[in-house]
């Protein structure tokens, strides 16, 4: 994967415009744009390079560059999922319309990095999906560890298949080759937190539309979250291309919502940069000297077609790869843009819930 | 006495029933060609990793569709019922591990495009085409009839040294283009060979091998042309320099011999 960033020297809503592809979220919410706040942290694009295939090629991406804000807001008050706020800023249900996502990123605050799909909204008021969309609840107002007034949230426009992978218009072309089953099409995996598997689906060229393999149903509007891992699988002999993805870099650490009791969550670095597993340092991670019982990190490998898994010891603080007990990982390079399998042994309950590592970055 | 004849048959029947593991793939789904379609089926469920699968109907889409992820079945057999190719193709990611033997019974050369792994030592009789990764772990496959490795990556693991994948058979397997990987939790010990074919793996690349321990390496000069993997201690400088001192002393004594 390449990156490249830079300041918004001119207008990072052209930016936004071209990742989102909004054009639908404008005619319907005019207001945003007197709304705009201009950002000041580097938007820029990355760019993931698929080869061409010779065979079956299953590739694992996740997209840490979001949107910029269309509000930047003070928290008036709040509740477990709701997040109210001075005057009537939002259109009332504009937030929440299918088809066009848009989530609340906490900045500021004990919950700080934490980002969430707004579900519904009225002129003053957001409610949250505050599952994250996993099986468990994180109250926004979890005792020790709430949102607080005067935290600041910033409204982001989220993603979707098509937005991201394209619907096969002019305006938006298909990013990879559609077909009329899943078996002959190139296929994208979108993790469910909450099945704990990544549900598949591909541009039906019948259909002209994104659909599972189980049902005809159109599915365009499937949402991306910022914390999803992608599974791509290309057929083979496909010609190599380039998915190009703009956004704004993560300023501060993004928290990623896992379940704990040694569930697997595919998620991503989170961070736009190649990141060594030394510089991952995330919060309440379990080391240990057996991965049977460390909080484990799961890197996919291509060439085994399975999850490589390490962890971190105790005694020295290495990174070991399981199954091989010589080599020193430490230094190992996650390039930006990866996907990986986190797995905490604990129950988890609060902040406990979420990872982050620090910005291995400054800006 | 004759009801007690006949509740007796009709317990065996149920335990007959019970022990069923065979499933054949009937190809009823309507052209469906998904492998969690129930209607493929001949039990009407989807085969799991106790079941030995039959292929006894020819797939009218041209292919078998897994989209079941991980997916696990005890053997996998083509039977003669068969009137032609096909391949087994995935949907995201999906995988493919046989605990027993595959059986190609159909005459026609049969594909996997998609990685499969082997979950026990079994025969793999061919004619067959693994046209992506194969992940053959610590197991002993013995080929025969035929075997074509297309794919990427050609996998072994190592435990120790009675313990890693290797190949035996003596059909006829090309591994042309493949790159061959060992991995596994070894950590080498001087003097070990392993011999990973009974044949050779002429026209693959050696990829990948397992770490060893500090003061050992790998000798790697006959893998290709026939199977072999040696590990040897690597001498210490202290030898080295004993080495080189013998030789300027040899050296130092012969040219006073030559100069008397």
């Amino acid at each position: 994967m390449r990156a490249c960033f830079k300041s918004p020297s001119s207008s990072p809503l052209t930016v936004w415009l071209k990742r989102a592809g909004v054009s639908a979220v404008l005619a319907a919410m005019p207001l945003f744009l007197n709304a705009q706040s201009v950002t000041t942290v580097p938007v820029g694009a990355m760019t993931y390079t698929f080869p061409a295939t010779t065979q079956v090629t299953t590739t694992y991406i996740s997209i840490p560059l979001t949107n910029p804000a269309v509000y930047t807001l003070p928290v008036a008050s709040l509740t477990a999922n709701t997040i109210t706020f001075s005057g009537t800023p939002f259109p009332a249900g504009g937030l929440a319309q299918t088809g066009s996502p848009f989530f609340a990123r906490i900045a500021t605050g004990a919950q700080a990095g934490r980002t969430i799909l707004i579900t519904a909204n009225t002129s003053s008021t957001i409610t949250v999906d505050s599952t994250d969309h996993s099986s468990q609840t994180t109250a926004l107002n979890t005792s020790g560890w709430t949102v607080a007034a005067g935290d600041r949230i910033e409204v982001i426009v989220g993603d979707t298949l098509a937005s991201i992978f394209g619907d096969g218009s002019v305006n938006n072309p298909l990013k990879f080759v559609g077909g009329t089953s899943i078996f002959t099409a190139d296929a994208v995996g979108i993790y469910n937190k909450i099945t704990a598997k990544f549900d598949a689906y591909y541009f039906n060229t019948t259909n002209n539309y994104w659909r599972v393999n189980t049902s005809a149903s159109n599915l365009n509007n499937i949402v991306i979250y910022p914390e999803n891992s992608i599974q791509i699988s290309q057929k083979s002999g496909r010609s190599g291309l380039a998915l190009v993805v703009i956004g704004e870099v993560p300023v501060s650490a993004p928290l990623t919502k896992i379940t704990g009791s040694a569930a697997t969550i595919y998620s991503g670095t989170r961070f736009p940069v190649d990141v060594k597993f030394s510089q991952l340092l995330f919060n309440n991670w379990t080391k240990a000297n057996s991965v049977f019982t460390a909080d484990t990190l799961g890197v996919y490998n291509p060439t085994t077609a399975k999850l490589d898994v390490f962890y971190q010891r105790l005694d020295n603080g290495q990174w070991r790869k399981s199954g091989d007990n010589v080599t020193d990982y430490t230094n190992y390079v996650l390039p930006a843009g990866s996907a990986v399998a986190i797995a905490r042994r604990s129950a988890v309950s609060g902040s406990s819930s979420f990872v982050s590592a620090p910005v291995p970055y400054s800006l | 006495m004759r009801i007690l004849f006949y509740f007796s048959l009709m317990l065996s029947f149920a335990i007959s029933l019970t022990a069923q593991t065979t499933n054949l793939w009937t190809d009823g789904g309507g052209g469906d060609p998904s492998w969690s379609n129930t209607a493929n089926w001949s039990l009407n469920n989807v085969p799991g990793s106790s079941t030995d699968v039959q292929i006894a109907v020819q797939p009218s889409a041209g292919l078998i569709g897994i989209d079941t992820g991980a997916t696990i079945i005890k053997s996998l057999t083509f039977n003669n019922t068969l009137t032609g190719s096909f391949s087994f193709e995935l949907a995201l990611g999906d995988t493919l591990q046989i605990n027993g033997a595959i059986t190609n019974n159909s005459g026609f050369n049969q594909s996997f495009n998609l990685p499969v792994n082997a979950g026990a030592s079994a025969t793999w009789l061919g004619p067959l085409t693994y046209s992506n990764i194969v992940n053959v772990g610590t197991n002993t496959i013995t080929l025969s009839g035929g075997s074509a490795f297309a794919g990427s990556d050609l996998n072994f693991d190592i435990t120790n040294v009675s313990t890693y994948g290797h190949f035996l058979g003596s059909g006829t397997a090309t591994v042309t283009g493949v790159t061959i990987n060992i991995g596994g939790s070894y950590a080498g010990s001087s003097g070990d060979t392993f011999d990973f074919t009974t044949g050779n793996f002429s026209g693959a690349t050696l990829g990948s091998l397992p770490t060893l321990s500090g003061g050992l390496a790998w000798n790697t000069s006959s893998f290709l042309s026939s199977g072999l993997l040696s590990v040897a201690a690597i001498p210490e400088p202290s030898a080295y320099a004993a080495l080189f001192g013998t030789a300027v002393i040899g050296f130092g004594v012969w040219r006073r011999r030559r100069k008397a």
